[in-house]
């Protein structure tokens, strides 16, 4: 595939790892014959097989990142203990903490879904609402299934797409992630269908390892719009050390797609996820999210901007608190003319966090007219907090217009004085300033979404005033 | 002295502007484009100056009897036209003492006032337009007011006295004193040479000023000509009422 | 020692990336032993000579080549040699990482020239032709210095100590054709300001690095105007923990093949109460081929504070040529006197100008 050549092209050592540092990573328990496990208990056809036997050995060779949060931490001795296929995930009730069932309390979340969340059970009981919305995507053409089914029934479609834009080669995650996949969801909108309503992945949590290293692919066709929101909207129990999923995003000629995220991983979870979206002609690709949850988090949603006149948009809040290093951020690559991007995010670091924002955008020679701006806003909500803004531009088009603007603000003491004065408490007019902070992305969501992000702010914030 | 024939003009990726125009200034006139926003007089103005934002599709520019439509826009300033622009931008780092002589010279290259004289030349044009000397030590328009920038621009003219001047909406935003300057300046330069074609949609200014001919432009199109009668007439009556 | 990067917070610790090395040809103890404060020198050279020549990718520069020899640049000055210097202590005492350690101890160790001055008034140095030199200023009232280098390669490090109350004014002018290497190092006491103007134009390849490091109400305003026709990566790093000011405010004109990289590392930590930081770098591309690079980093670990970064790119606009050009001036005129009005748009001496005409013709 000639895109994929081009991308490795793209991708230098900055934002992969480079390819030359060769060095044996021994974990005991992952060799092939686990791998090899995996498949065959699965049934995959072949070259299924051959991609993480590949990976497997990709990621032996694989160092660290050499930027961002130490990961020594990480335990490779469960993350391949949860891999294997037939491990036990469920548990009984009892066994979940108290801190995961008082947030479901909190957050209103019903008996039957806090099962599931906690990884108690298995099963979502929402078949009803399934198969109606089914029998509108199957008049429509819609393919909207999860990945071990989409291998079954659509072989040549999955084999094009599944690690072209994130190749295993693409760092030491993506190469373990190629090796032990498994899970996850595959979209499909043919051409000129504009999907009628937020398709959400929420439906798709029926599978034991979700939330480890699932895979999603999503292929908008020519002209056609869907809008796709990642929930992991509760705080997933941590029974996963570590989080490396892969979601590989094709925006066609002329199609548009809007992804949000919702990230409240369980606060000991590494979270190292890589997205990626190639966007055609004309096309356009938004990456939105509000991220709460995990331990330490390396997650750069990227764009690769490869047609004339595609157009990124990237929007992102976070909360950093107690306990947590969060370095996150965004690439986009302007490979065409008249390409355009907007990339805005904000920021919050409170109770100690350490928040990281990292922005890579280039514009490559020939992308003429390529229009870029970068905006970045970080609140700090104490003295004890961090926050860190990396920002890579790379101009090597003349012929193109670039701005980057950042500021590291305050909530200010008036402010909260106002509104206490009104009769709020100092949590309520904190909560109140930093929903007001988020709206950019508050906005995008339905409601239900919205409500629950009002409900993780006032989390954080009582959990850090006390 | 310039002559713009059938011209057809649009915007480069764009729909037409100016939809064929005719428009002539004689030696030692002064002409006044009128119409309403939005009805192609700065287009005109960009146009005659050649600014590549503009495509033209047909007719052509003759100054002096010589086609211009495909001169480079210093050649065009060179052979003696000279733009006072509406929103001239700010220049940073390039001081109008410096900046002011080097104009003089493209315009006049036989010029050669020497610089003491031309100090003081400078000086008092920028006196007569309101701007203290402490304005030629500053950037082209850097930090200026919407005033103080076309001040700056008149200021130039009056240096520079070109064949043909081109005023953009000179009178937007200054008051009436500094209107009466400006026109005793047009009237003065008029009396040593430079024919004028006069941008505005406000007939203000030419209350003092020996106008030979009025258009006016509306969508485009030159919808009326006629003398200085016809401008006091639309400022009387308004555009809808005396173009009907 | 200042050390570029501290990425530690409470128990977190993030990963500092180091660059490549390389073996190259080096300067050795028989060069230290024909050079004056040999002894000191080779202090020095115990941490020297077990690190390699740094590879920049972004410069694309694998280390340097030196001449056979440390060369002697011309010097006129009126302050003294740094060979007359009591205080060559201050190298250790004032002693930085810089764009690379190396390049710091090779000016360090194997200096043939530079300045020692310490007072107050006007000083005057210009440097022309090669040079590895190593320079000492403690100023400690109020100080005018204007430096020019000519030449075409050149490693150097400058240490400005800017004692209680005092007051540096610091005009810098340097063309270079071949390769410069600088590390420059401002130490400022409580209340004590500088202001800096920094010309900066090459053919050929620059790595420099400032650092700045001030106590409490400490100031320092940069302008660094850089043009190159080759490539120039300049760095401005500066660490507080008390209220202190620093403003960069750059313009870089990125000419031919030229590539600009403008970066900015300012890290604030806890106690930097009611500080103020800036950084801003804007860059005009003169030709198709030229690009930019910027990396405005900032590192915040206190809250109650003004910082802010920004960084923008764009040809020359379309409305200044179109201006120029109506007042007759062709399109090159017309670019070449917007660039070179973009570099000078603050005061400089007469020099300057014939620096930057070098490289915009």
């Amino acid at each position: 595939m000639n895109d994929v050549k081009k991308i490795k092209e793209v991708f230098d050592d900055r934002i992969t790892e480079s390819f030359d540092t060769e060095y044996e990573v021994l974990l005991p328990g992952l060799n092939e014959d686990i791998v090899k496990e995996i498949s065959r208990v699965k049934n995959e056809p072949e070259w299924m097989e051959a991609v993480r036997l590949k990976s497997l050995e990709i990621f032996k060779k694989k160092r660290d990142p050499q930027f961002g949060p130490t990961l020594e931490e990480i335990d490779y001795d469960k993350v391949v203990a949860y891999a294997r296929p037939g491990a036990k995930k469920a548990r009984s009730w009892d066994e979940v903490p108290d801190e995961i069932k008082e947030a479901f309390d909190k957050l209103g979340i019903p008996e039957a879904e806090r099962k599931i969340l906690a990884g108690v059970e298995a099963q979502l009981d929402s078949e009803v609402v399934y198969s109606h919305v089914k029998k509108v995507f199957d008049k429509l053409g819609i393919i909207f299934t999860d990945m071990d089914n989409a291998i079954k029934k659509y072989p040549d479609l999955v084999k094009d797409h599944f690690m072209r834009i994130v190749p295993p080669t693409d760092h030491k995650f993506a190469a373990l992630h190629g090796a032990l996949w498994s899970g996850g969801t595959f979209l499909y909108v043919p051409k000129g269908v504009k999907v009628p309503m937020p398709l959400q992945s929420f439906f798709m949590v029926n599978l034991p390892s979700m939330g480890q290293f699932e895979h999603t692919i999503i292929i908008v066709d020519e002209g056609a719009q869907a809008t796709y929101i990642e929930g992991c909207s509760a705080p997933l129990y941590g029974v996963h050390n570590l989080h490396a999923g892969v979601v590989e995003v094709y925006v066609k000629r002329g199609a548009k797609l809007k992804y949000l995220t919702i990230q409240n991983w369980s606060k000991s979870v590494f979270n190292m996820e890589t997205k990626r979206a190639i966007v055609e002609k004309d096309g356009t690709m938004e990456w939105i999210s509000a991220s709460f949850g995990s331990y330490k988090s390396m997650v750069y949603p990227s764009v690769i901007l490869k047609g004339e006149n595609s157009h990124a948009n990237v929007i992102s809040v976070s909360l950093t608190g107690k306990g947590q290093h969060i370095d996150a951020g965004t690439k986009v690559y302007h490979m065409a003319p008249r390409t355009t991007s907007t990339i805005s995010s904000k920021g919050i670091s409170m109770a100690g966090g350490w928040s990281v924002f990292r922005a890579l955008l280039r514009i490559s020679k020939g992308a003429k007219g390529a229009k870029a701006s970068v905006e970045c806003t970080s609140v700090m909500m104490d003295n004890e907090s961090r926050s860190d803004t990396i920002p890579i531009l790379e101009i090597l088009e003349q012929d193109s217009d670039v701005g980057h603007e950042a500021k590291i603000g305050r909530i200010s003491d008036e402010e909260i004085f106002y509104l206490m004065s009104r009769g709020l408490s100092e949590m309520e007019a904190k909560t109140l300033i930093i929903r007001g902070f988020m709206e950019p992305v508050i906005e995008e969501l339905p409601l239900e979404y919205a409500i629950e992000i009002n409900r993780l702010i006032s989390m954080e914030v009582e959990g850090s005033v006390g | 002295m310039l002559k713009v024939k059938d011209l057809v003009v649009r915007l480069k990726d764009g729909g037409e502007i100016l939809k064929g125009i005719n428009i002539d200034v004689d030696s030692g006139e002064i002409v006044v484009i009128m119409g309403p926003n939005g009805s192609g007089k700065s287009t005109l103005v960009n146009v005659i100056m050649g600014n590549e934002k503009y495509e033209v599709v047909d007719g052509d520019i003759l100054f002096e009897g010589e086609s211009i439509k495909d001169l480079p826009t210093h050649e065009r300033a060179k052979k003696g036209i000279y733009v006072s622009f509406q929103n001239p931008p700010e220049i940073e780092g390039v001081r109008l003492s410096s900046f002011i002589p080097m104009v003089l010279q493209r315009f006049h290259p036989e010029d050669n006032t020497s610089i003491p004289k031309l100090r003081k030349m400078m000086k008092e044009s920028f006196e007569m337009v309101g701007l203290d000397e402490s304005f030629l030590s500053r950037h082209i328009n850097v930090g200026f007011s919407g005033g103080e920038k076309k001040r700056a621009e008149i200021a130039q003219l009056y240096i520079v006295k070109p064949k043909l001047a081109i005023l953009d909406e000179i009178d937007s935003g200054l008051d009436v004193d500094a209107l009466k300057v400006i026109s005793k300046i047009i009237n003065d330069l008029k009396e040593s040479g430079t024919s004028f074609l006069l941008i505005t949609h406000n007939p203000r200014l030419i209350h003092h000023i020996d106008v030979s001919k009025v258009y006016v432009l509306v969508d485009g199109r030159v919808v009326k000509e006629g003398d200085k009668q016809l401008a006091f007439e639309i400022e009387d009556k308004g555009y809808e009422a005396v173009v009907k | 020692m200042v050390k570029t990067f501290e990425l530690v917070h409470g128990k977190f610790r993030s990963i500092v990336r180091n660059p490549r090395r390389i073996k190259l040809d080096d300067y050795g103890e028989e060069i230290i032993k024909n050079l004056p404060n040999s002894s000191f020198r080779m202090v020095l050279f115990e941490e020297y000579k077990n690190i390699d020549f740094p590879i920049w990718r972004r410069l694309e520069m694998e280390g340097l080549s030196l001449p056979s020899r440390p060369p002697i640049v011309k010097l006129e000055t009126n302050a003294k040699s740094i060979y007359e210097c009591s205080k060559l202590d201050i190298l250790k005492e004032y002693d930085f990482e810089g764009s690379d350690r190396k390049y710091v101890l090779l000016a360090d160790i194997f200096h043939t020239s530079g300045v020692c001055f310490e007072g107050s008034g006007k000083i005057s140095v210009k440097m022309t032709g090669d040079s590895i030199d190593t320079n000492v200023y403690v100023i400690d009232g109020e100080a005018k210095i204007k430096r020019i280098f000519d030449g075409n390669f050149r490693v150097t490090n400058s240490r400005f100590i800017i004692k209680k109350n005092a007051k540096l004014y610091l005009e810098d002018l340097l063309f270079v054709s071949g390769v410069e290497v600088e590390n420059i190092f401002f130490y400022i006491e409580e209340n004590a300001s500088v202001e800096y103007n920094d010309l900066g134009v090459s053919k050929g390849k620059v790595a420099k690095a400032v650092f700045v490091i001030g106590e409490k109400d400490s100031k320092i305003v940069i302008n660094p105007r850089v043009a190159s026709s080759s490539a120039a990566d300049v760095l401005y790093f500066s660490r507080s923990n008390v209220r202190n000011m620093m403003y960069v405010d750059g313009h870089g004109v990125s000419i031919g093949d030229g590539k600009i990289i403008f970066r900015g590392i300012m890290d604030i930590k806890k106690g930097a109460v009611g500080g103020d930081y800036s950084e801003k770098f804007h860059t005009l591309l003169l030709d198709e081929s030229s690009t930019f690079e910027a990396i405005p980093s900032l590192y915040v670990q206190e809250s109650e504070l003004s910082a802010q970064h920004g960084a923008s790119s764009s040809p020359i606009p379309d409305d200044e040529l179109f201006y120029l050009m109506s007042r007759g001036f062709d399109l090159e005129e017309a670019k070449t006197m917007i660039a070179q009005g973009f570099l000078l748009d603050i005061d400089f001496s007469k020099e300057a100008e014939d620096f930057v005409k070098r490289v915009l013709k």
